[in-house]
Parts: structure tokens; sequence; C-alpha cells
């Protein structure tokens, strides 16, 4: 039964993810709408280390930026072909989430945590500097736009059904991966460290495990973002970038894969909704968010739950 | 079996543990007694690798298990049952239980055979096989705790102040299930309590543990009897 409901609510969600773009007119509106789909990847990515395994985690806008780059890089110093661009996104990270995390994460306290920070940092100070590599602060121009069956994807709506797939792809992966034995661990990891302990379980090596994962989502959903502006800057992935996708998860729903969706949506298209504030559109963003947070700490996903308990509640009085 | 030699424990500058030797033989029970604070958890943590000696030496069956990670002693048998009934709260009792057997390769056949043996020591959790960890009352979910530990196949099972916070008629049943798990596994059992009455009626021997330093051992018989004893743990 309950099943059954939650393949009939993702059916319909895809069905109105794929309606959506014909509602669209503006060119505007089109592009916000690719960038929401990237953007839900990169959640989905973040919450394998924050949501699952339950590791405060910063590096993601390092880990987009440098799937960024090196599609960037690759693509317009040595004219690969882009969609193998976007592949060596993909190990490149798979090689940061390794390198980074095996040392951190194999020690207890807030050495990971230092660690992404650390490398958030010297990622963006690295990508402004080394200017005969990446162009410093001028940015990385004319990437070439992904290509299909000889369409061109760039800013269109193309664009966005191909990210979609992608993105029902993840959504994929990441359910395979917490209903097996091991989403099960990551769960129980973060429930509970030292039970896990108790239980023979190298945790370290599951966190490890989970933040390559991550990477290698975080970084592809970088390249695909570098392909579909075909331009990309070193202060595009900052701290507050980060923020941004932990924001996210707080308010979708930490750990939970619909939270990473509908958080996604919310945190990519409400500010651009609140543009018409002018200068205060960010204030009013973050007031928002923070009574959104009070009344729901559990995020988006949570109300159902939220609503069935309720109704529980006033059955029972009868 | 277990054997500890000159172990010396630090948390920073504060020592926690001073010269301690003790030894858990083949089959038998030994209890840790002590007040709050004197170090039978830093004792056990420090067993399971989780505290880091300054010196000192712990062999299983003559082999160091100083230096060496958490799940590695685990899978060499030295089960933890830790205080505060660290169980999962979010993971249904099956899941939890399936959990204690994480690090054996057990066929489905194998896992449904022990998960069976255990649920027949704890009748209670078959009931509620399907209910989250934390909706489970204080006495099930220490039941529970002692379930997934068994699950990890023990040939050391070390527990924590297991009666901490039950009702009697409770403590009673988990003392007898600690009974039973000896009877059937004929396995060395490490028993921390505060409850020093039941620790000493349990057990063959027993540690006094005060202040880090291990200030009385022997026969628990003959424990019972000393007046020290009698005075400082007993209630007169
Ligand atoms: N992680 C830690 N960092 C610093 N000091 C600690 C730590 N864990 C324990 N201690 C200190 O070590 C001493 C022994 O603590 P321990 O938990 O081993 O006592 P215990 O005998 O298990 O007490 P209880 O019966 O209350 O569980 C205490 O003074 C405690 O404050
Ligand atoms: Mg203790």
């Amino acid at each position: 039964m309950k099943k059954n409901t939650r393949l009939i609510t993702m059916l319909i969600c895809l069905a109105a993810a794929l309606l959506l773009p014909l509602g669209i007119s503006s060119h505007y509106n089109q592009v916000l709408l690719n960038q929401t789909v990237v953007y839900i990847i990169v959640a989905l990515g973040l919450n394998f280390t924050m949501g699952l395994s339950g590791s405060f985690d910063f590096s993601t806008a390092a880990i987009f930026g440098l799937g960024s780059y090196t599609t960037g890089l690759l693509t317009t110093k040595l004219g690969i072909n882009p969609w193998i661009g976007v592949v060596a996104a993909i190990g490149m990270g798979a090689v940061v989430g390794l390198v980074l995390g095996f040392p951190s994460l194999r020690l207890r306290g807030i050495y990971f945590v230092l660690a992404t920070l650390g490398f958030l940092e010297i990622v963006r100070q690295l990508l402004s500097n080394m200017t005969w590599l990446t162009g410093g602060t001028n940015g990385v121009a004319n990437i070439p736009a992904l290509e299909i069956f000889g369409f061109s994807l760039g800013e269109s709506r193309n664009f966005y059904y191909v990210a979609l797939l992608f993105l029902v792809i993840g959504i994929a992966i990441s359910y395979r991966i917490i209903y097996s034995k091991w989403g099960r661990t990551l769960i129980a990891i973060k429930d509970n460290e030292i039970a896990v302990d108790g239980c023979g379980i190298d945790k370290a090596s599951f966190k490890i495990k989970a933040y390559i994962i991550g990477s290698c989502f975080t970084a592809f959903a970088g390249s695909l973002n570098a392909h579909l502006f075909q331009f990309i800057h070193p202060a595009d992935f900052t701290f507050d970038f980060t923020v941004r996708f932990i924001m996210m998860l707080m308010l979708g729903g930490l750990g939970t894969i619909p939270g990473c969706v509908i958080g996604g949506i919310v945190v990519t298209i409400l500010p651009e909704m609140l543009k018409f504030l002018g200068e205060y559109y960010w204030l009013a963003f973050s007031a928002l968010m923070l009574v959104m947070m009070m009344f729901i700490p559990y995020g988006f996903a949570s109300i159902p739950d939220v609503i069935r308990k309720k109704v529980k509640r006033a059955g029972g009085k009868d | 079996m277990l054997e500890i030699k000159g172990l010396n424990v630090f948390y920073g500058e504060v020592q926690a543990l001073h010269d301690v030797d003790m030894f858990v033989g083949q089959d038998e029970i030994v209890s840790i007694i002590g007040a709050n604070g004197a170090g039978k958890s830093s004792l056990m943590k420090t067993i399971m690798g989780e505290n880091r000696p300054k010196s000192g030496e712990i062999l299983l069956h003559g082999e160091s298990l100083v230096g060496k990670h958490t799940h590695n002693i685990v899978k060499e048998g030295v089960i933890y049952i830790p205080e505060g009934r660290k169980i999962f709260y979010e993971l249904s009792v099956k899941e939890n239980i399936e959990m204690g057997a994480y690090s054996r390769k057990l066929t489905p056949k194998q896992l449904q055979e022990e998960m069976d043996y255990v649920l027949d020591i704890f009748p209670r959790l078959r009931e509620r096989i399907n209910q989250a960890g934390g909706t489970l009352s204080g006495g099930e979910q220490q039941m529970l705790a002692i379930a997934r530990g068994l699950m990890g196949n023990p040939k050391l099972l070390m527990m924590d102040e297991p009666s901490l916070g039950l009702a009697p008629i409770i403590v009673d049943e988990v003392f007898d299930v600690i009974r039973t798990i000896r009877e059937q596994k004929h396995i060395p059992i490490i028993l921390v309590e505060q409850n020093a009455y039941m620790a000493l009626s349990i057990s063959q021997r027993t540690y006094v543990l005060e202040l880090g330093y291990v200030t009385a051992s022997g026969k628990s018989m003959d424990l019972i009897e000393s007046e020290e004893i009698k005075k400082s743990y007993l209630g007169g």
C-alpha cells in the first residue's frame, strides 16, 4: 500500500517535471530550471555525507568547482569531447573524495570538518591564482555545450531533459544505496557511532566511501554546470555556495531523497521569486528559511509523517 | 584468556587508570565494581581500543590488543555492550540484532538460526521484532543490546552496567540471562556493575576499582564477606 503510494507520487512528480518546460516561455526561467536540476544532483551528493553518515561537510563548492574546471579546461585547452570531460570530472570527484576523506575521516573529532573547510579555501585560491592554467579571475570562457545526437544542449530545454534523466538515475542510485545493507549501516552510524563500533563495523571506511560517492555526484553536477553556462569563474565556488546546499538538506529533510529534491527546488527558485524586493531579496529569503526551519525542523520531507501522526491522534480521541 | 598488565590510561593530563592488573580465565564471570568515576568504563574502552593506554599490556590469548582498531578487536570475538544501552533508535529490533552479526560472514540461513537462538533467550524481543529500537522500554533496550552483542559470536563478553536504571524485577531478568549465556556458550563474561551485591553474587571473581586503582580483588564469595567491601559497597 505504502509502496504503491510512493511509486504513484514519484510518477506524478516525474510527469510534472517532464511537462514543466512546456509552460515556460522565457529563456531566463528555462535556465533557472536547468540549474535547479543540476543543484538537486549536488544535494543528493551532499546527502551521502551530511544526511546519511552524519559528517559535516563544507567542501561542496570546492568539489563542484573542480568538476567544473576539470571539464572546462579539458574541453577548452585540449579540445576534448565534452562528454569525456564530464567523465573526467566524475573521476576528479572520486580522487578528491579519497584523498581528502581518507586521512581526515579516519581521525575522530572535527578533522574532517576542518579539512573540508581548508580545502574549500585552498581550491578557491588556486583557481584564482594559477592564472596560467585556470585563467585566474577571468574564469574560463567558451566552454562548448554538450551535444547529443547532433543536438546542442546549451542553455536550452534539451539540456533540461538530459539533466533530468541524469537526476532520475542519481535518485535511483541513491535509493538503491539507502535501502541496501550498506545504506542501513550509514544510517546506523548517524544513529549511534559507539554502537556501530561495538558491532565490529569499520565506520571510517563507510564514511570514506560515502564521501567518495557524494563527491562524484557533486563533481558531475559541476561539470554539467560548466557546459550549461559555458563559462565558469572562481568567485562562484565560495563558502556561500556550500551553505546553499546545506540549507537545501536542512530545509528538505536531512537524509531523505524527497528532501533533497524539495530542498533543491525551494532554495534555488525561491530567491529568484523574491528578486522583486531588490537588494533585500537575500535578507527576505534568509528570514523565510529561518521561519520554515522553526516550524518544520525536520524539513519538508517530514510533513506527511507529521500529518499522519496528527490524523492518528485525532482519530484516537473519537 | 584475557590478561592486563600495568595498564595506565590518561585523558589529557588526568590519569583515569593506574597500573591496573587483571586476569580473566576461560569460562568465568568476573565482575568489576566501583563508584561513579572509578574508571570502570575507561577500562572497558581501553580493552576495546577506543582509548590508547600510555603504558601497559592487554593480551588476548597471549596476543596484544593494544593499537588495534575497535572493529578488528570485535572480529577477534571481544564484544562490549556499552553502558547506557547504545542501540540504534532508527532501526527496527530485527535490524538492530542483525547489525550485531555485521563482521561475520553468515549465510541467510545461518543468520536466521542465530537470530532464532537469541530470540529464544529474549522472547519479548520476538514480539516486538519490527518495532523501532527507540520505541522500546529501557529494559527491552538493554535486552536488545545484549541480543545484538550475542550475534557477534563473542569469545569474551563485556557488559557495562547492564542493570543501570532498571526496575528490580527486570534486573533479575537480566542477571538470569547472563547466567544462561554463560551456561550455554561457555564464554567468559566481564560484568561491570555498581550494583555490587548482584555482581558479587553472580560472579566467581571480582575486582574493586577506586579512583583508577585496583584496591581489592579475589573470589567474590570472600569479598562479599569482607568488612571493607560491606561498608563501602553493600550499604553496611
Ligand atoms: N572522554 C573522556 N575525557 C576526559 N575524561 C574522561 C573521559 N571519559 C572518562 N573520563 C574521566 O575518567 C574518570 C573515569 O571515568 P569512567 O567513565 O571510566 O568511570 P566509571 O567507573 O565507568 O563511572 P560510572 O559508574 O559513572 O559509569 C572520570 O573521572 C571521568 O570524568
Ligand atoms: Mg561507566
